[in-house]
């Protein structure tokens, strides 16, 4: 019998004693892989050579070619089916849309490459599952643009790969027949609601809608998405007010009207502010593709910073 | 359910129920400002919303942690007695470490493009201090600071905390490295307030993060800092000192000044100024009052179970002490005229002195069923075995000497020496393997969990 303060206000004294087991055991497992990954994130980032990342990242992607990035949904139209089909299907992401639709649209599927696409179209349901309705996942993403800008509307289905799904979209341009799965770009310059409603013989899906809103941009140029000339952008050329001409878009960096998830991406720089201050009310787009060009990851965030359209 | 089980129930989940909403509140707006849709569009996203999330409940549960470490008696009244409210405090902090150790990882994974993989280099810049160049601007200078403030926070966090949960350090060590936690939250509050993230964004996570970091600092500078000067302590003098034959020093107490307040079976904590004793430890220690708050002055049973209860054999007649309290909620009183059992194992049986000497004819019917190991062990005898009983005939006093019967006390004999347990209330009080092992026999036999009460504090 030795209970002394210390255990009570450490909370190790006898009673429930199981629970406090755990949790001391959970912040154990949690410092571990924490800490374990910081350190691994600091000596691969301050020791391992450039070249030998790069490598890695090569041979990474070389087999897991079309893994769900937001990348490959955005630019699946263009790629073509995998010449091996079943190592690629094998893969368990949610979101396989290139691999799906390219199949959906190649109606001479092989017995061979058939039993291969089912992990991805019935991730929940057993196999060999009897006749059930298709399930239909439908986003858009942005959910909200621009007036005239577009964006991605993508869907997928899943059934039992066996009985053929037919979809139908309505709203826009967006109107008409669809593959099981897939994803198509839309314009619009109002807002818009497109539907999506898959059937297959066991049953429908029922109509899923997906709202895309057009925010209406104040006339005058400023920080809630005006359309601005580049004399205008060239006023906010400080540090501390940063705006940049990004394609055919201009970007809030740092001051009134930062809205990007990084924050004030001048002072948040990681590459430092002294590499993006002298591009401040100027435009940004050769000198940000040359630098990041290639990092999907830096793209997506400095998409985020979008204000409104240069005129 | 009846309004006192109601009244029980949320006594013992009402704060846990409060900290859990407290810590959902930023959870909920982060999403309302971001949407989660886009969060789950890219691991970069992903990463990103784990990141600022864990950060923020984190914050929130280091700042309740603090606030329940303030040892405020209010507190009590949302948890159910002061030693739940250390374990919520323990708890809480757990998971505040658990949490904030991920903020940072989460936040420096969505640097990674697993098809550059030289981008682990931006994850590593990320994760170093910034230098605090004095000829950048401010605002570049404040981010800066917010960072590095965070990376102090960080490793203070994780040292201290690891101190906590898996070296064992002498008391007096270890409470003098817990309190730098304190310190620890201060950087960690620098670092929210001055980040440029969603907090500085939005007005309302701005000012609520803001709150919580302003209420982890108040506690900390309450409890920690300013102890002196916020805590109520009342000076009492050691006035009588007896040590008993089985190791017991019985301390009788005199107020100098005004006496303190408290209920039977609640517990104090004591500190002795007088430094010139041998062998007395200065920090405040929990103990049980065994007299009745009806007395003037307050005795103290204390046996020697650790360090500072060993040392305690050496104080004099004339020592100072700070007493702080009442704490606790284990007391009869509040059960009104319902039948009870009250369960003491050896010096376990202080709060039920305390509880037995206030007993009046207006009280409900109580046995009072006192457990020791050797006959010699067996306290107060005159009062508890010969006054009470005599006076009261609902007062009943069963003594149970282990030695001299077949075992240890069980549930079943309990209930055959009581008469059954339906209806009553049972207060168990004793070590802790014992009450474990009660509670979880009378709940075999039928007995649910709100209507049996222990109080660990009592203890030492």
């Amino acid at each position: 019998m030795s209970l002394s303060p210390i255990n009570i206000i450490k909370g190790t004294f006898a009673s429930k004693g199981s629970r406090r087991m755990s949790l001391k055991k959970s912040v154990a497992i949690s410092l571990f892989i924490a800490l374990g990954f910081l350190t691994l994130i600091l000596i691969a980032g301050l020791i391992v050579p450039k070249n030998v990342l790069l490598k890695i990242s090569s041979f990474v992607i070389s087999n897991s070619d079309d893994s769900s990035t937001a990348e490959s949904v955005n630019n699946n139209s263009t790629k073509t089916l995998p010449a091996d089909q079943t190592s690629t299907s094998t893969s368990t992401q949610p979101v396989n849309t290139t691999a799906q639709q390219t199949t959906s649209t190649a109606p001479t599927t092989t017995p061979a490459t058939k039993p291969a696409t089912i992990p991805i179209t019935q991730p929940s349901s057993p196999a060999g599952a009897a006749k059930v309705a298709p399930t239909l996942t439908f986003t858009g993403s942005p959910t909200s643009v621009s007036s005239g800008g577009s964006t991605v509307l993508s869907w997928i289905t899943s059934a039992n790969a066996t009985l053929p799904v037919t979809c139908t979209g309505g709203g826009g341009s967006f109107a008409g027949s669809k593959a099981a799965s897939g994803s198509q770009s839309v314009s619009l310059t109002s807002t818009t609601s497109y539907t999506l409603a898959c059937s297959n013989i066991a049953g429908s899906s029922g109509t899923k809608t997906v709202t895309i809103s057009v925010a209406v941009p104040t006339s005058a140029c400023g920080t809630s998405g005006g359309a601005c000339t580049a004399a205008q952008i060239a006023t906010h050329n400080s540090a501390a007010n940063c705006w940049v001409i990004y394609n055919s878009n201009y970007l809030i960096l740092s001051g009134s009207g930062v809205n990007g998830s990084n924050g004030n991406e001048v002072a948040n720089h990681n590459g430092g502010s002294n590499r993006i201050t002298p591009l401040c009310g100027g435009n940004a787009t050769s000198a940000f593709t040359a630098q990041h060009g290639g990092q999907s990851g830096v793209k997506s965030i400095f998409n985020t910073y979008i204000v409104g359209p240069v005129i | 359910m009846n309004e006192n089980d109601y009244k029980l129930w949320l006594q013992h989940y009402g704060g846990w129920i409060l900290i859990w909403i407290f810590s959902a509140v930023p959870f909920v707006r982060w999403f309302q400002i971001n949407s989660f849709a886009s969060s789950l569009h890219s691991p970069l996203m992903f990463f990103n919303m784990f990141g600022k999330v864990t950060g923020l409940i984190g914050l929130v549960l280091y700042a309740i942690n603090l606030l329940l470490a303030a040892r405020t008696r209010w507190m009590e009244n949302f948890f159910g007695g002061l030693n739940r409210v250390y374990i919520a405090h323990h708890i809480t902090g757990g998971i505040a470490l658990i949490l904030l150790v991920f903020h940072p990882l989460f936040l420096a994974l969505k640097y990674i493009d697993i098809k550059a993989l030289d981008s682990i280099k931006d994850s590593a810049k990320f994760l170093l201090p910034r230098s605090l160049d004095l000829n950048k601007t401010f605002f570049e200078a404040e981010q800066g600071t917010a960072i590095n403030a965070g990376i102090v926070a960080f490793f203070g966090m994780v040292v201290l905390l690891v101190l906590t949960f898996f070296v064992k350090l002498p008391y007096r060590f270890w409470l003098f490295t817990h309190k730098f936690l304190g310190v620890a939250f201060m950087f960690a509050g620098l670092h929210v307030i001055l980040i440029s993230s969603d907090t500085s964004r939005d007005a309302f996570l701005k000012y609520y993060m803001l709150l919580w970091v302003i209420i982890g600092l108040c506690s900390f500078f309450y409890r920690t800092v300013m102890s002196n000067v916020f805590v109520r302590r009342y000076p009492y003098k050691v006035i009588g000192v007896s040590e008993l034959e089985t190791n017991v020093v019985a301390l009788t107490m005199e107020p100098m000044e005004k006496s303190i307040d408290y209920k039977p079976g609640q517990f104090v904590f004591i500190r002795f100024l007088w430094s010139g004793q041998q062998g007395v430890i200065r920090e405040a220690h929990p103990f049980s009052i065994a007299s009745s708050p009806d007395e003037n002055n307050i005795r103290l049973y204390i046996k020697s179970l650790g360090d500072y209860t060993i040392g305690l054999k050496n104080i004099k007649i004339g020592a100072v002490a700070e007493i702080e309290g009442a704490y606790g909620k284990f007391t009869y009183t509040n059960f009104g005229t319902a039948p009870q059992i009250w369960v003491a194992g050896g010096i376990g049986v202080t709060p039920f002195l305390s509880m037995a000497r206030s007993y009046n004819s207006n009280s409900g019917a109580v046995d009072l069923v006192y457990s020791v190991v050797n006959r010699t062990e067996l306290l107060d005898q005159k009062a508890i075995a010969e006054y009470l009983p005599q006076k009261y005939p609902s007062f009943r006093y069963m003594p149970y000497v282990a030695k001299e019967q077949e075992g240890f006390l069980t549930a079943d004999k309990i209930s055959q020496m009581c008469g059954g347990l339906d209806g009553k209330e049972i207060f168990i009080c004793g070590p802790p393997p014992m009450m474990k092992s009660l509670r979880s026999q009378l709940r075999e036999l039928g007995v649910p969990n709100s209507k049996i009460h222990s109080e660990e504090f009592a203890m030492t």
